[in-house]
């Protein structure tokens, strides 16, 4: 039993590798990775599959449907960062970009390098809804509330001084 | 009946207080012309919302600041002849401009709040007429647009909005562009610095801060103007037609 699992546990690196394509955020120098029809995912780290070609595979959940996409880019060497000239996020080394999605649906994406399969990462690409159709009215300032209630009562005083004022001193 | 001495104390206050009083009546002249003139341009945001009267209240303000400037150097006639028609005139005509003073002020900070109280108004309003081809969306696309390079800025609180909901822009230029260029650092040749880029999403090719937070601090500024200014002019006017009409009775 126990010789079984060392065995097992001989063939787990080779079932997911230890990278993950992620989503990129705000904190890897792009406004979002999430977009209606496409994602923006992290690269392999190029430490270890620099100059590999990449393949990627991805389920849509909600119809279940595998879609693979083969030899999509090659791994840059460590020494490239990230550079200013190209069309695409992959030749800036910025990302790649998984683009004809579906909006607002969950996809379940992996990277498959030879044998290594990362493990799979859960993205969900934005539903672009109306915006607007449920406007609540703002809070009121206080500034509006102290105006109007001074200046009415101070509106109010002044009309009955004068009429005061008024009848007084023709009495 | 006060003594001589008595009224001509009064008399001396109710000039000093008039003189005091037409100053500040040219300034809030002055002050609600400067808003009227709109020097940052965003009077189509408010314009085409239908809730301009931020700027109404100016129009009025500017009517009654020059009025209160004329009024009170009527006052200080009136009161330097002690003739009681003429004080009891300049008294009623103060009160006129009073209310119309009170109606400026309470607008203004009214419509304020409709505004800018939050960002959803502007929100919906860029989303909406963003590069519509109405009167109301060119008047709203040439004030975003400059709004966005002066200020360096995109979007209403982020360039997210553009992303995260539909919009007429999303609907005429579809995917290919997240978000419209004017979004994009440029060069000081006005080129684009790096579109490729800045249609990725790269932080360092675009703004990335909303532009609401300026908006609303230029409308507020005009608000401000109109309705706290005015307000203050109002408090001293108000003691001083209480004092006026004091100087009224006594006057034989």
């Amino acid at each position: 039993m126990l010789s079984m699992l060392f065995i097992l546990g001989g063939f787990i690196p080779l079932i997911y590798a230890d990278f993950s394509a992620t989503v990129l955020t705000m904190d890897d120098g792009v406004i979002t990775g999430r977009f209606s029809d496409s994602v923006l995912l992290s690269l392999p780290p190029c430490d270890q599959y620099a100059g590999k070609s990449v393949d990627l595979e991805y389920l849509n959940v909600n119809t279940n449907q595998t879609t693979t996409l083969n030899s999509i880019f090659t791994v840059a060497n460590c020494s490239s960062g990230i550079n200013t000239v190209g069309s695409t996020a992959i030749s800036r080394n910025i990302g790649y970009q998984l683009k004809n999605l579906s909006n607002g649906t969950q996809y379940r994406i992996h990277y498959q390098i030879g044998s290594n399969k990362s493990a799979p990462t859960m993205a969900t690409t934005r539903s672009v809804p109306d915006f607007g159709n449920d406007l609540s009215l703002p809070a009121r300032s206080g500034a509006m509330v102290v105006i109007t209630v001074i200046l009415s009562l101070a509106m109010f005083f002044l009309l009955i001084c004068l009429i005061l004022s008024t009848v007084m001193s023709s009495a | 009946m006060a003594s001589r001495g008595g009224l001509t104390w009064l008399m001396i206050i109710v000039i000093l207080c008039n003189a005091f009083a037409a100053a500040a009546g040219l300034a809030l002249f002055a002050l609600a012309i400067w808003v009227a003139v709109d020097g940052y341009k965003l009077y189509p945001i408010s314009g085409v919302s239908g809730k301009d009267d931020i700027f109404a209240g100016a129009w009025i303000a500017i009517f009654t600041g020059f009025a209160y400037f004329c009024t009170c150097i009527f006052g200080i006639y009136a009161a330097r002849k002690q003739r009681r028609s003429l004080m009891l005139s300049y008294l009623i005509i103060m009160f006129i401009i009073f209310i119309f003073e009170c109606a400026s002020c309470i607008t203004a900070a009214t419509n304020r709040d409709y505004l800018v109280g939050n960002s959803n108004v502007v929100k919906k309003q860029m989303l909406q007429y963003y590069a519509e081809d109405s009167t109301k969306g060119r008047e709203i696309t040439k004030t975003w647009n400059k709004v966005m390079q002066d200020v360096e800025c995109c979007g209403t609180d982020s360039p997210l909005d553009w992303v995260e909901y539909n919009s007429t822009f999303r609907q005429l230029y579809g995917t290919t562009y997240p978000w419209p260029l004017n979004c994009c650092k440029r060069l000081s040749s006005f080129e684009v610095a790096d579109s490729q880029g800045c249609i990725i999403g790269q932080t360092s090719t675009m703004f990335t801060r909303g532009c609401f937070t300026h908006i609303e601090s230029v409308l507020s500024r005009y608000t401000w103007a109109v309705s706290w200014y005015g307000f203050s002019v109002q408090m001293f006017v108000f003691f001083m037609l209480l004092i006026a009409m004091v100087y009224f009775t006594q006057l034989g």
